[in-house]
């Protein structure tokens, strides 16, 4: 067990490289595990970015990359339910949320809520979501309209958008 | 009604934008630091354990301790016995009748040790005597001899023994007979019209109202003179020795608690037990400190409320009520710190009163603290926890690590530490049992291991933390836990020093503490392996050689070979793993053409199931139909089946259309 942590030196390019992922990254997660275990995940991926910021400054795709690192983060932790258990919050803060809606968000698979949340939730386009979950644009349209589907037919409401 | 899911999406995710904040640079790079910042960690540790220490807290527990005394114990070391013993009365609170034995002890002339005046009941006694070790020698001791049928007392004749244990003074003769005596200084003082209500002395019941005592055929008014009660009636003629010296008596001058008080008289001395219905249920003032004093007490949130390792922590000294005493030395989650003041009677408990500390101060930033301050009221709770009740109202719970042992389990402590723990959130230790002859186990966390042993019921021992050990620099209590098992240098002696920890965990056994000797430094575990139990799988017919990747098939075809330059896929199954975060057993691990990774597997009759654990690097490698397939068989359904020969290692997927042909031989270089 001699391994020891490798600690960038340079600060600074390492901070630009945090302001322009940190955004996406935080909603990824936050889309996928919800806001409180999603942002846990945001800071672990980012914390080992920094450890490793000669490793991750060479990655292609450093969002997809440090989702990976976060899913994996969060995953050690498992068995745990998913974190959509903070109706009684989202309530007292957004009373216009439907009250069902986190619970069908729960329902829904990760990947379909991933995709739900980061398209119409965090207006992402399709093939940047895809470009994160590494997989054909195709399958997020799948996604997304199976997510839509079922969270309507959970809400049980006539979506003025979705009908029209 | 008509609604707009898309709508509904967004209005969720702005509410998540408003829960989840701003993620700082601080949140990220702050607590990684370099080796410079583990440093100043590590000074502020030991400067916290110094400062406490200077300030008298520590320096006053470890002067009173014996080297050689148990590290729960509060037995006074016999070199201390003797101060402890001298310039104090003391008397036999528990007595059964009124009138209390007591012993007023000074100091003799060079030649005969310890002056005693006293009284066992019956007969005053007097005469000096001398301590061999904590044994009585050369007792002098006179006694008058009047015919009494009171209860018998242990005397102070050779060869009996004297042990101050949490400031109780325990008497035992040759005869096994024990008395228990508290110094009259560890009882608060009294005022007089404190003394209003109800009590019994004996079979007689005494009345105290605002301007009389009153008693069966006796009532004698009174007028408070400052701290005494002085009469300003005649004396009645009663009957009794106890009721004839208590109300014939000119004045009284009081101590006790709110149950029981001493009325001293002279040089006498006479319980009264309270009757009040509405008097508090608090315990004395001596028998709390008893309670509470010269062990450590961890504070016993959950970890959703406190969630850092190192705890809050409290070590009320063996101390009596003296003016200006100290009353705790503690750490409060970022600060060592001592208070002295006084204690006063407040509800149920005891408040702390006039007090002034004295502390490190490290800036405590974000980190949540607990401490005891000037007006905390301090009580025990019916399960036996302390309870501090802070002046703003907040409630604080502390456990004591000595009673959180084994007292109630049949088994060693020793089989309660193997497993994963969480050290602070997101932060694994994990805690092995030795297997050599020697017995010694290691403690892992982050990249360091640290040897412990088995020492016996109650504690562990460490050894020295390589040098190599850098703490996660994300867990503020790793470097609290490195400094908990330190032993530092070797020096010249050989092998590992002893480094005693106690060993506590709560009733439900997912919770453990480790504390040092002084209680200056407890960290608390949580357990997160449900089982602890190792699986007992054996790998034993694949383990051994590397497995080299020869041949990839997929529905019998041999897929596209990879690419020059992504190296040679191996394959290799072990009895275990040195790793952070991982639970014991058996382990694949293994590089796929892409990645590294390790999984937690079981292997039985043909096939390899897949734990629930599992790392890898996480590249990505799109189009390397190898890779693909390697992985498909790796991470789809239950696992793989085997088949063993000789020369060749056959892993075929769940559904049998991947398979894999390994050799233990590396094949030549490309």
């Amino acid at each position: 067990m001699a391994m020891r942590r490798r600690v960038p030196r340079d600060g600074g390019a390492f901070e630009a490289f945090l302001e322009s992922v940190k955004p996406t990254l935080v909603q990824a997660l936050v889309a996928t595990y919800g806001p409180v275990d999603g942002r846990e995940a945001a800071v672990d991926a980012l914390s080992w970015a920094w450890e490793h910021w000669d490793q991750v400054a060479q990655v292609e795709h450093p969002v997809r990359y440090l989702y990976r690192v976060g899913q994996s983060a969060t995953r050690r932790f498992l068995p745990k339910p998913l974190p959509y258990h903070l109706v009684e919050i989202i309530d007292a803060r957004s009373p216009d949320v439907e009250p069902g809606l986190l619970p069908a968000l729960e329902r829904l698979s990760e990947q379909q809520r991933t995709v739900v949340l980061l398209v119409h939730g965090y207006a992402w386009r399709q093939v940047e979501v895809a470009a994160l979950l590494d997989v054909s644009p195709s399958t997020v349209a799948e996604h997304l309209s199976g997510a839509l589907a079922r969270l309507r037919e959970e809400l049980e409401v006539d979506d003025v958008r979705g009908r029209g | 009604m008509s609604v707009d899911v898309v709508e509904q999406l967004r209005s969720l995710t702005r509410s998540f934008d408003e829960f989840v904040g701003e993620v700082t640079s601080d949140e990220v790079m702050g607590e990684h630091t370099d080796d410079e910042g583990r440093d100043r960690r590590l000074t502020q540790v030991a400067a916290a354990v110094i400062v406490l220490a200077l300030i008298g807290g520590l320096a006053a527990l470890m002067q009173l301790r014996d080297a050689g005394a148990p590290s729960d114990g509060g037995t006074l070391s016999v070199a201390a016995l003797a101060d402890a013993l001298v310039g104090r009365v003391w008397v036999a609170i528990d007595y059964p009748l009124p009138q209390l034995p007591f012993m007023r002890l000074s100091d003799g002339d060079g030649s005969t040790g310890v002056e005693l005046v006293g009284s066992d009941g019956c007969n005053d006694q007097s005469g000096p005597f001398r301590l061999d070790g904590n044994t009585v020698a050369g007792s002098q001791i006179g006694s008058t001899d009047v015919g009494c049928s009171t209860p018998r007392i242990a005397g102070v004749w050779d060869g009996t023994t004297l042990t101050v244990d949490s400031g109780t003074l325990t008497v035992t003769d040759s005869s096994g007979t024990s008395t228990r005596w508290l110094p009259l200084d560890a009882l608060s003082p009294i005022a007089p019209n404190e003394l209003v209500g109800s009590y019994t002395m004996g079979t007689a019941t005494i009345t105290v109202t605002p301007d009389a005592v009153t008693t069966d055929g006796c009532e004698r008014s009174w007028t408070a003179d400052e701290s005494t009660l002085r009469f300003t009636s005649s004396r009645c003629d009663l009957q009794g020795p106890a009721t004839f010296v208590l109300l014939n008596a000119p004045e009284w001058s009081v101590v006790g608690d709110d149950q029981r008080v001493v009325v001293q008289i002279d040089r006498r001395f006479v319980r009264l037990d309270r009757t009040d219905a509405d008097a508090p249920a608090r315990p004395g003032l001596a028998s709390f400190l008893g309670a509470i004093g010269d062990r450590t007490w961890v504070y016993d949130a959950p970890s959703t409320d406190y969630p850092l390792a190192r705890r809050p922590s409290l070590r009320p000294p063996p101390s009596w009520n003296e003016a200006g005493a100290q009353l705790v030395a503690g750490f409060d989650g970022c600060n060592a710190y001592a208070l002295n003041g006084s204690w006063t009677a407040s509800g149920e408990g005891w408040q702390v009163a006039d007090a002034a500390g004295s502390g490190t101060l490290i800036g405590r930033g974000e980190r949540p603290t607990v401490e005891v301050t000037n007006g905390s009221v301090l009580s025990l709770t019916p399960d036996g926890l302390l309870s501090v009740a802070a002046p703003d109202g907040n409630v604080y719970l502390f456990r004591d690590i000595r009673a959180a042992t084994f007292a109630d389990m049949t088994q060693s402590p020793v089989a309660e530490l193997p497993g994963r723990w969480e050290l602070d959130p997101g932060v694994l230790l994990d805690i092995k049992l030795g297997t050599g002859p020697d017995g010694i186990g290691v403690i892992t966390f982050g990249t360091c291991g640290v040897n412990w042993w088995p020492t016996g019921n109650e504690w562990i021992g460490a050894g020295p933390v390589p040098a190599d050990c850098v703490p996660p620099a994300e867990s503020p209590s790793a470097a609290a836990l490195v400094a908990l098992l330190d032993t530092g240098p070797t020096g010249t002696t050989p092998g590992p020093v002893e480094r005693p920890i106690t060993v506590g965990v709560n009733p439900e056994r997912n919770v453990l503490y480790l504390a040092n000797d002084d209680g200056s430094i407890v960290v608390r575990l949580t357990r997160l392996d449900t089982d602890p139990t190792p699986p007992n799988d054996s790998v034993a017919a694949l383990a051994g050689p590397t497995w080299w990747l020869k041949d990839v098939l997929v529905d019998g075809t041999p897929v596209a070979p990879p690419p020059e330059g992504l190296g040679r896929g191996y394959f290799e199954f072990v009895d275990d793993l040195p790793c952070q975060d991982c639970p014991d057993g058996p382990k694949l691990v293994g590089y796929d053409l892409c990645n590294s990774f390790q999984m937690a597997v079981a292997i039985d009759d043909g096939f390899v199931t897949r734990g629930g654990w599992n790392a890898s690097t996480l590249v990505g490698c799109d189009g390397v139909a190898a890779y693909e397939a390697i992985n498909e068989l790796l991470w789809s359904g239950t696992g793989f089946s085997y088949t063993l020969s000789a020369d060749r290692l056959v892993l075929t997927s769940e559904d049998g259309t991947t398979e894999l042909i390994l050799s233990p031989n590396q094949p030549s270089a490309r």
